[in-house]
């Protein structure tokens, strides 16, 4: 960061702060509301974020997790995440996993033993698993790498001869070796076999096949064939002896020997280290003593010293303090707004760049107490935060659910129709938009464009599939995703890209209605309100022939619906030179386009290229922007007490041409970023 | 080997019953109560599909026993003893402030609660399946199941204004929480029997540190809620009350079902529909849980359905039909489709046999229905409601019914049925619904 730069960030609190005063605030006298976020639970992708942060994980268990709810378009919205039972039975579960992997000894990544005690009741009897009929044990099993797989049973059968037991093994509902087990109980014989596992889940089984009961009143004579079963192993893969570099990193000590003084200390060192980083603050004393208690009571009951981690590895994982990301008013009933204590803030920073828990620097930062107090120390931080790889999660998290790029993934064209459409253009287009908007975040190595040129710019990136979809020269086969410049072309920016219109298509044809709708609610935050009872939005019921724009007009002349297509709909006729896949076209039904049009404000416009420099122009797509950034940065959508404060974030980024890193920087600045109050109880007068 | 009594004895009674499982049973799946002398419980399973019906293809013609079948629910001819037709209840706490009738409908579904129109703030009330779960689901591992085949990863915002928990969730538990559905047959599969597997530690170990682990969060969260304020007290509450209840699960022993292979990987709809009714059926038989929710859509949902012929489009932009004879033939094989699936799963319930040789069926009742009727005018009243089974006896199917009153009446009656006072619920109830029985 220059010194020019470290000084008007030095301002800018202060411009902000009087802006609110004028704009917000009732009472001159009272500092402005800075707003409140409520308790906010881990979402799905910061869950996963966190947990590979913390431990070096590539598990992702949020992946099994109940879907997050969504308010204001993004799943980050404190107040609509909620928790219920199902969510904790996967927290625990992923605790365990989590724990599992970070106490598995070096050696094979997979090995696991299964005896009596491992599997239900009904199916142990004294020191063996027992089959006393037909029947097997199922075994979900992660397989961590493809290779060759190892799997041993120490096994007897109570024999009814001729035949032997039989003993099954199966995977995957496939069975793979059935072995005769001549052995009997005291003498128990060991089976080994190899096979090849892929990586992924499996579900090896193992069990009885050929059981054989013939009660007789006599039950010396009755005949009973049943199959034990004092072991099972499977471990692999056998051809690599991988060190367990995740155990490396959290089980930083190892006793020596067996005083429990050193085995305390040993415990302490290593939970306070997890504890800082999973509760992303300072530990207490206390809170570190309680963790280390549910260690000795494992060692009591006779864990060794690893194993007896297990308890406080998992109460770390399921503790509200790791789940939520906890801010404290110190007054939790007063109005009166106060900062964000250092760690507090940390975490918002780390959350809204990240997605993710904050790093060892920014924690240590955070701690020496300079990041509340020292606005170049936060943007310092700010700055490199962005440049490091995992503030791509503006893109892949905040630009995808503002503009709703995952939409592009539930689009189903007509395939008689469009014959040329397939999976992979669905997935360049994606990816053409992603490389694309990536070009206007603060990310590294983004030539960080201004956010008015985001309908304009005349270039793009493009495969050869795609270039050859657009009917446009792109680059070569050997060099994918060249940017590729756009000028002579029908093309620029965002809204002709395939990707957006597309999603905003039917299946069959294109929609105006549709991608007006986009435009007004993701760009310019104006949302069209929904059609009443009754009306028809199905175009193929008005008249049986003419272009999808004549069959539009006739529906506007209605007075019922005039007043919101009246906004939509010249919108989308701007773009109707792009057909439902987003190739280009000059007849529609046999009709010629026509993508001229009128906002309701009464500019004219011939073509997408006319649309696109006036919505560039309009104050709405910066202003719109800003909402989307402040919802997604702070977890809350902006009320009005927000009104001065977003003004101000809006004057910002349109002073300096729509770069968002002067957006990021001023809203990591704004009160409402650095600070909360709390609230009064219900019913009582503030 | 000489072998305890109980376990000749019980494994005679296996054998004796084998015959009567027509499902490829894997013998030790029988619930615990199948082995004690005790009737089999009552069972509830609401099954919601978006976007209303083609109510003209829908509602029989004549009333009573000898309804004939319309077209849409011609594929369950077979269990025709077995339905319970319903015409004319209405959910008018559904109706919607302005638009959103798919997120109103759907969230008054089992709550007959207007919702607040808000994207952030959620308050409604608790839905009638977590009523009846409250007496139902003492003892079984989890006392109700939210289930679906849609996640919540939408796109944007769900319905004019309302949150997606709105369109996203029927079960309720609190006003303010929705009951977050497992969504789609592998989540469930993981859910109900990835425990039976373990990766590491003994079974036994595993519990006491989980026993352990949850009374330690659960003291950490009460010491935090002394310090922190109103609207973050109520989610900390989500979370202790999450963790107690599970933590009173984990009591509950395993009643011990084997996990069937996992669930097929072909991604088609129907196949992932077809398993996830498998597991259905199996977490009731295996006594797992006894009230279950499924969505098998969000409300308002706009899955394509061009799989099914001559339908060209998706779900809820055909639903705006604008009585237009090309489109209702579309839904109509839509709706026709979705009666095909519950088919198949009250196939399964009604030759799934219980320990007394009733079936599934007898002791469960099915209420399938939608958060409109029409979806073009999106009419909150004269909703489709199918009923099927008997629950225990306390339903007798075989009819088709007309009552013009709140299906809040209806839900008083099964709460009553299932032995949970009522005297009126949701915000439009009057009483109970005469006539079930």
């Amino acid at each position: 960061m220059t010194t020019s730069g470290r000084s008007q960030a030095w301002a800018l609190p202060i411009v902000l702060w009087a802006t609110a005063q004028f704009v917000g605030c009732t009472e001159p006298t009272a500092p402005p509301d800075p707003g409140r976020v409520t308790l906010h639970r881990l979402n799905r992708d910061e869950y996963n974020h966190t947990v590979r942060d913390l431990l070096g994980t590539s598990q992702r268990p949020a992946d099994q997790f109940p879907s997050d709810d969504i308010g204001f378009g993004f799943d980050n919205v404190a107040q609509v995440l909620s928790m219920s039972a199902p969510h904790v039975e996967r927290y625990l579960r992923a605790a365990e996993s989590l724990t599992d992997e970070v106490l598995r000894p070096d050696g094979y990544p997979l090995g696991l033993t299964l005896q009596v005690g491992d599997v239900e009741v009904r199916y142990r009897r004294r020191n063996h698993i027992f089959f006393a009929s037909n029947s097997t044990l199922p075994l979900r099993v992660e397989v961590p790498a493809t290779g060759s797989y190892s799997i041993s049973v120490n096994a007897f059968g109570e024999q009814v001869p001729p035949e032997p037991a039989a003993l099954i093994v199966a995977v995957d509902g496939v069975t793979i070796r059935t072995a005769s087990i001549t052995a009997v109980e005291s003498n128990p014989q060991t089976v080994q076999l190899e096979l090849p596992l892929t990586a992924g889940t499996h579900m090896v089984s193992f069990g009885f096949g050929n059981d054989l009961y013939v009660p007789d009143p006599d039950p010396q004579k009755t005949l009973d064939r049943n199959l034990g079963v004092f072991w099972f192993r499977l471990y692999g893969p056998t051809t690599a002896i991988p060190e367990n570099s995740i155990r490396r990193r959290v089980i930083t000590c190892t006793p020596s020997s067996a005083d429990l003084t050193e085995w305390k200390h040993c415990a302490d060192h290593i939970l306070s280290r997890l504890a800082r980083r999973a509760f992303r603050r300072a530990v207490t004393i206390d809170e570190l003593s309680e963790l280390r208690k549910l260690a000795e009571e494992a060692w009591r009951s006779g864990d060794d010293f690893q194993a007896g981690l297990r308890p406080a590895l998992m109460a770390t994982l399921l503790s509200p303090h790791f789940l939520f990301r906890v801010e404290l008013d110190p007054d939790p009933t007063s109005r009166t707004p106060h900062q964000l204590n250092d760690f507090e803030l940390a975490s918002r920073l780390s959350y809204f760049l990240w997605s993710s828990m904050p790093d060892d620097e920014l924690l240590r930062v955070a701690e020496q107490s300079s990041l509340a107090d020292d606005k170049a120390v936060l943007l310092s931080q700010v700055a490199r935060m962005l440049d490091d790889p995992k503030a791509e999660s503006l893109l892949s998290r905040f630009a995808s659910q503002w503009l709703q790029l995952e939409g592009v993934d539930a689009a189903t064209p007509d395939a008689k129709r469009f014959p040329m459409w397939t999976d992979k253009l669905r997935t360049d287009m994606k990816q053409e938009t992603r490389l694309f908007v990536r070009e206007f975040l603060p990310l590294w190595g983004s030539r960080e464009l201004g956010l008015t040129r985001l309908l304009t710019e005349p270039m793009t990136y493009l495969t050869t599939d795609l270039a050859r979809h657009y009917g446009i020269p792109g680059p070569s086969p050997e060099v994918p995703w060249e940017a590729t410049k756009l000028l002579g072309t029908p093309r620029h920016g965002l809204l002709t890209q395939g990707s957006v219109l597309t999603m905003t298509s039917y299946p069959g044809r294109t929609s105006p209605v549709k991608r007006g709708k986009w435009i007004l609610e993701q760009l310019l935050c104006s949302p069209p309100a929904p059609p009443p009872p009754g009306v028809s939005t199905d175009l193929g019921s008005m008249s049986s022939s003419g272009s999808v724009r004549q069959r539009l007009e006739e529906h506007r002349r209605k007075p019922e619906c005039a007043g919101c297509h009246r906004l939509m709909d010249p919108l989308g006729f701007g773009l109707e030179s792009f057909d439902a896949v987003g190739a280009f076209r000059q007849n529609d039904d046999g009709q010629p386009i026509d993508s001229s049009g009128e906002l309701p404000s009464g500019e004219p416009f011939n073509d997408s290229a006319g649309l696109a420099t006036l919505l560039a122009q309009d104050p709405r797509l910066l202003s719109c922007a800003v909402r989307k950034l402040f919802t997604y940065a702070i977890g809350r959508a902006p009320t009005d007490a927000d009104a001065g404060r977003v003004e101000a974030l809006v004057t910002e980024l349109s002073e300096h041409g729509g770069v968002m890193r002067r957006l990021v920087t001023a809203l990591v600045l704004s009160d409402a970023f650095v600070s909360r109050r709390g609230e009064p109880e219900e019913g009582t007068v503030p | 080997m000489n072998r305890p009594m109980l376990q000749s004895s019980r494994r005679q009674f296996l054998r004796g019953s084998g015959a009567m499982l027509a499902l490829p049973v894997l013998e030790s799946a029988l619930p615990k109560w199948a082995r004690a002398a005790e009737k089999a419980p009552q069972r509830l399973l609401f099954y919601f599909v978006p976007n209303g019906m083609h109510m003209p293809a829908w509602t029989p013609s004549t009333e009573g026993t000898d309804y004939e079948l319309t077209p849409i629910l011609k594929p369950l001819e077979k269990l025709r003893s077995e339905l319970l037709v319903i015409s004319g209840l209405s959910n008018l706490p559904g109706r919607p402030d302005g638009a959103g009738d798919h997120a109103g409908g759907t969230s008054a579904f089992l709550t007959c609660a207007h919702a607040l129109k808000s994207e952030t703030e959620l308050r409604l009330g608790v839905s009638v399946d977590q009523l009846a779960a409250s007496k139902l689901g003492q003892g079984t591992r989890f006392a109700s199941l939210p289930l679906g085949m849609e996640g919540g990863a939408s796109v944007g915002g769900c319905d004019s204004g309302y949150s997606c928990a709105y369109s996203q969730n029927i079960s309720w538990i609190g006003p303010k929480t929705p009951l977050a559905k497992i969504a789609g047959p592998q989540l469930l599969f993981d859910l109900l029997f990835q425990d039976g597997a373990q990766t590491m530690g003994s079974a036994e170990k595993r519990n006491r540190h989980r026993q352990s682990v949850l009374d330690f969060v659960l003291r950490d969260a009460q010491s935090l809620r002394g310090r922190i304020s109103r609207s973050d007290r109520d989610k900390l509450d989500e979370y202790m009350h999450s963790i107690r209840e599970v933590e009173q699960r984990l009591q509950t022993l395993s009643t011990g079902c084997d996990a069937p292979g996992p669930p097929t990987d072909d991604v088609r709809i129907g196949e992932q529909l077809k398993a996830m009714s498998d597991l259905m059926v199996l977490a009731l038989r295996c006594d797992l849980t006894r009230v279950m929710t499924f969505m098998l859509g969000n409300g308002g949902s706009n899955r394509p359905y061009d799989f099914l012929p001559n339908v060209k489009g998706a779900h809820h932009e055909l639903s705006h039909h604008r009585n237009q004879p090309s489109i209702q033939a579309q839904l109509q094989t839509i709706d026709t489709w979705e009666v095909e699936q519950l088919g198949y799963l009250l196939n399964l319930l009604k030759t799934t046999k219980d320990r007394d040789g009733s079936t599934l069926l007898d002791s469960t009742l099915v209420i399938f229905a939608s958060e409109v009727s029409d979806g073009n005018s999106h009419d909150h009243t004269g909703l489709p409601v199918l009923l099927a089974g008997r629950l225990g006896g306390t339903v007798r199917p075989g009819r088709h019914l007309r009552r013009n009153e709140p299906i809040a009446n209806l839900y008083t009656s099964i709460l009553n049925a299932v032995g949970v006072p009522s005297t009126k619920f949701g915000e439009d109830g009057t009483g109970p619904l005469q006539g079930l029985s």
